[in-house]
């Protein structure tokens, strides 16, 4: 705002009610009030001047910072904004690396100690058998001491990789984790669009599996704390065992995926020796060479099938009993109900009982017993 | 009064000079925290990349130290749960085995074998089964074998591919073996043979 200005306009308006004395009078006195403001105008141009200099210079200060502290702006070169964002990034890829690598020892680490805890578990089991001979038991206790130490070394290392610190100074442990799950979808992601195309099928998935298992464990809150926990001094059978059951339940890969499959497993041999003992049971010639000829109880065939869930396991046992006497039903009967007694079956079922009078004077009957597991 | 007005101007200048001094005092600061924290980051990535470095480091002695061991696991769970049906792998496996227990006084023939399509298995990601039908015919030791060696399936020691046992079907009504009194019987055996690809 020009203060001459508006004391030019007060002029004109005071100008219009007054005599020509007057005005000379006036006009002198207002020569003089002017040649004052003038007078006091010129006393201060200088202050005036650096504030509006101020104001400039502040004005392309203010921008100048404003363009530093924003991420979008680079007419000044690279923004510290730009910059800190660019470091954070850098920061978060490298922990994320970092963390990538201690998560792949630590998941190698935990496939060698599943290894060797099975062995050292194969060789406790074998030591404390009764089958085993006394030369063999010796042998096999002397390789303890040495899987032992393999144990040792294989979980100090898994210990090590998941107790390296997760995130530095500036980085929460909670954006080191997610950068680093992204990290890892997006290597999967890349290696799985690379697949088809690839000449090496095998190598893609082995990397593919061992992204996933590193991925797998690094959302595994559970066994990480186990681990970091694991009492690694006083290395017991139990630690082992424990330790083990929580990496075949909680870890996803080939070697729990074999694991937790063998441990479903129907071993359908015991299921066979079971049938010989309780038919052994009924006739104590079954399985014999004169079986054949004086035996009562002959199987014809043996129908397992395993269902969707354990209750829908079933067997189906058909054969003939022969006796000279006519007690087919009997003898059918006692088989059924040792079935229903045994440990191994329950819920033996045979509706339909037959025999019949043959050529060589002996009672010829036909079995078909249907059995169900034991939950 | 002119002199008020002057003033009045000065004053609008000075506020206008204290906002904008204000404002850049307070961007200043802005600056000056965020040029700490760049120093911070610098100094916090430099230690970062040091550790990579040492991390990167022992990752590659850990995989020197134990790439022998590393690479024979691998390549025994490759055999024993494939990544892909392998049925061509799994047909020598069976027909070799059953071929190293026939002998004349202990005969025993894989007559068979049928494949039913790959199945996605709901309780393990990752874990597909493909039914696998196999006819022997063969002395009842023989028959014993067949199963005693399907059900160590998945074995580190013999590499024998995992599987599981769905069905045995065995007629007990033997055949003569070649004028012989070695009673033949026909079996046929169920299996899932499994492949894992997490993908």
């Amino acid at each position: 705002m020009d203060p001459n200005s508006s004391k030019n306009t007060e002029d004109i308006f005071a100008n219009q009610n007054s005599t020509p004395e007057q005005n000379n009078v006036q006009n002198d006195g207002q020569e003089k009030v002017k040649e004052e403001n003038k007078k006091s105008i010129k006393k201060h141009p200088f202050p005036s001047l650096i504030l509006k200099l101020i104001i400039l210079i502040g004005i392309f200060s203010f921008a100048y910072m404003q363009t530093q502290l924003s991420v979008n702006f680079s007419i000044f070169g690279v923004s510290v904004a730009k910059e800190i964002q660019t470091l954070e990034k850098e920061l978060l890829d490298n922990q994320a690396q970092i963390n990538k690598i201690n998560l792949s020892v630590a998941v190698d680490s935990l496939n060698f100690f599943a290894l060797k805890a099975e062995d050292y578990l194969s060789h406790l089991e074998q030591i404390n058998s009764n089958f085993v001979t006394k030369n063999t038991k010796e042998k096999l206790s002397a390789k303890l001491p040495e899987i032992k130490n393999e144990l040792k070394v294989s979980i100090t290392t898994a210990k090590e990789a998941v107790t390296a610190e997760k995130s530095s100074g500036n980085i929460s442990e909670e954006q080191a984790k997610k950068s680093t799950e992204e990290k890892l979808t997006e290597e999967k992601l890349a290696l799985a669009s690379e697949l088809n195309a690839s000449e090496n099928k095998d190598d893609v998935r082995k990397k593919i599996q061992n992204l996933n298992e590193i991925l797998n464990l690094l959302n595994n809150d559970d066994l990480i704390a186990k681990i970091k926990s694991f009492d690694i001094e006083s290395l017991s059978e139990e630690s082992i065992k424990s330790l083990l059951e929580n990496i075949y339940s909680q870890q996803n890969n080939k070697l729990t995926t074999i694991y937790n499959i063998d441990k479903e497993k129907l071993i359908w041999s015991n299921v066979m020796h079971e049938i010989e003992i309780v038919t052994k049971g009924i006739d104590p010639l079954y399985g014999s060479a004169l079986s054949q000829n004086i035996g009562q109880i002959k199987y014809n065939s043996f129908q397992l099938e395993k269902g969707e869930n354990e209750q829908e396991d079933k067997i189906i046992v058909n054969g003939t009993i022969t006796t000279s006497d006519s007690k087919n039903f009997n003898i059918a009967s006692d088989l059924i109900d040792s079935f229903t007694n045994s440990t191994l079956f329950s819920g033996a079922k045979m509706r339909s009982f037959n025999k019949k009078f043959d050529e060589e004077n002996q009672y010829i009957g036909n079995f078909n017993i249907e059995l169900t597991f034991q939950n | 009064m002119k002199k008020t007005q002057i003033t009045i101007g000065a004053i609008l200048t000075s506020v206008i000079a204290i906002i904008v001094i204000g404002a850049n005092l307070y961007n200043f600061q802005k600056l000056v925290q965020a040029k700490s924290t760049l120093k911070n980051l610098t100094n916090s990535n430099i230690e970062l990349e040091e550790n990579l470095n040492n991390t990167e480091a022992k990752y590659i002695k850990f995989k020197n130290d134990n790439q022998t061991e590393l690479l024979k696991y691998s390549e025994k769970f490759n055999k024993i749960l494939p990544s892909d049906e392998a049925i061509t792998d799994f047909n020598r496996e069976i027909e070799n085995f059953s071929n190293s227990l026939h002998s004349l006084s202990n005969p025993i023939f894989l007559e068979k074998m049928t494949y039913g399509s790959s199945k996605k298995q709901e309780k393990i990601n990752g874990l597909y089964i493909v039914p696998v039908s196999l006819s022997f015919q063969g002395t009842d030791k023989n028959f014993y074998k067949i199963i005693e060696y399907l059900e160590s399936s998945g074995n580190l020691e013999n590499e024998s591919r995992l599987l599981e046992i769905t069905k045995i079907a065995i007629n007990w009504e033997g055949k003569e073996f070649e004028k012989s009194d070695i009673e033949l019987y026909d079996f046929e055996i169920n299996v899932n043979i499994y492949l894992y690809s997490s993908i």
